[in-house]
């Protein structure tokens, strides 16, 4: 008995030797191997944050009229972060702008920005020449059928060690015809624990 | 006899943190629009019981994009984690990119029901395949 014990003990003390220092290696950006941190907005967060959001944007069929060969014009407006996290909010935006132009029905305008700063400074400076060229350069500019804007927020809270953070991503749709709100939908993620950990 | 415990004992750690393996379900079609059938592929018999899918809706939004609902059980007597994602597919079998294909991670209540969604990233898009993780492992509860 003691043998086996002894045995045993000596197998467990490798395992967890061998689990202490793993050596870099290349992960799977949305797989289920990454870090999960309390303090900030992981890669996963935005992720899952783009997901719903475009998801709830589907389902309220705002683009239900539009199609491949007639596209809703969206252009993006104020996007804030809020949070103490400084990061750049295209890893939210860019993720959304991709999943709605895939869905064939939205296209997102690179000239028209917000305060008249275009995405893509050298396709408004070509979309102006043409429509120069085609004696529309007095015509008022195209503007996007819907804005987009979004904020994120943070709530932090703590109960001795155990840290909790939550983001909160609100954004909305705004038809530009109207100036009214279109959809609008509030995603919430949640984080709680006193370390990082890998995995969910 | 001694020999054959003490093999049990080393082996049981290593098996218990290795097992995770992802289980599959994919719907089958059987006439009923709107509610089809399902075939679940289990290869972790420990996930299937806090994630065990129940039911599937499908339907249409934003005129033309499928969109699916799952059920999922757990018959666990405390809360579990785990991980699922949705691959979207067109009718020849070709994968379609989509936002949802990253793993996402799921809470889940003791014998509660809960309902996963996704939407088909566009109208090629027809069928589905839901994949799920274990994310808390027997010893790592």
């Amino acid at each position: 008995m003691l043998q086996v014990n002894k045995l045993f003990i000596s197998l467990v003390g490798v395992s967890i030797l061998c689990a202490c220092g793993t050596p870099a290696r290349k992960i799977n950006s949305g797989g289920t191997e990454l870090i999960t941190t309390v303090g900030q907005v992981d890669i996963q967060d935005f992720n899952e944050a783009a997901t719903k959001l475009v998801q709830s944007m589907t389902t309220s069929g705002v683009f239900a009229e539009y199609s491949n060969k007639n596209k809703a014009v969206l252009g993006i407006s104020r996007i804030i972060n809020d949070t103490t996290d400084q990061f750049d909010t295209d890893l939210l935006i860019k993720d959304i702008r991709v999943a709605l132009l895939k869905s064939g029905k939205v296209t997102v305008s690179n000239t028209v920005g917000l305060g008249g700063k275009a995405e893509d400074p050298m396709a408004k400076s070509a979309k102006e020449m043409e429509e120069f060229k085609n004696g529309k350069g007095t015509e008022m500019p195209t503007m996007p059928k819907f804005t987009l804007t979004c904020k994120i927020l943070e709530v932090r809270g703590s109960v001795g060690n155990t840290k909790q953070s939550t983001f909160a991503f609100q954004m909305s749709l705004t038809d530009t015809a109207t100036g009214n709100t279109t959809w609008e939908e509030s995603i919430k993620i949640s984080k709680q624990g006193s370390k990082p950990a890998i995995g969910f | 006899m001694k020999l054959i415990r003490s093999l049990i004992l080393c082996n049981i750690f290593p098996i218990m943190v290795a097992c995770n393996t992802v289980n599959s379900v994919v719907p089958v079609p059987n006439g009923r629009p709107g509610s089809p059938g399902f075939q679940q592929v289990v290869t972790n018999g420990w996930l299937n019981y806090k994630a065990n899918v129940t039911d599937v809706h499908e339907d249409i939004v934003n005129g033309d994009q499928k969109r699916v609902q799952v059920s999922v059980f757990s018959n666990q007597s405390s809360a579990q984690s785990f991980s699922y994602r949705f691959e979207w597919l067109t009718p020849g079998g070709m994968h379609v990119d989509s936002i949802g294909d990253s793993w996402q991670t799921q809470r889940i209540m003791p014998q509660e029901t809960i309902i996963l969604n996704s939407i088909a990233p566009n109208s090629t898009a027809s069928t589905w395949r839901l994949q799920l993780s274990d994310t808390n492992l027997p010893l790592s509860q």
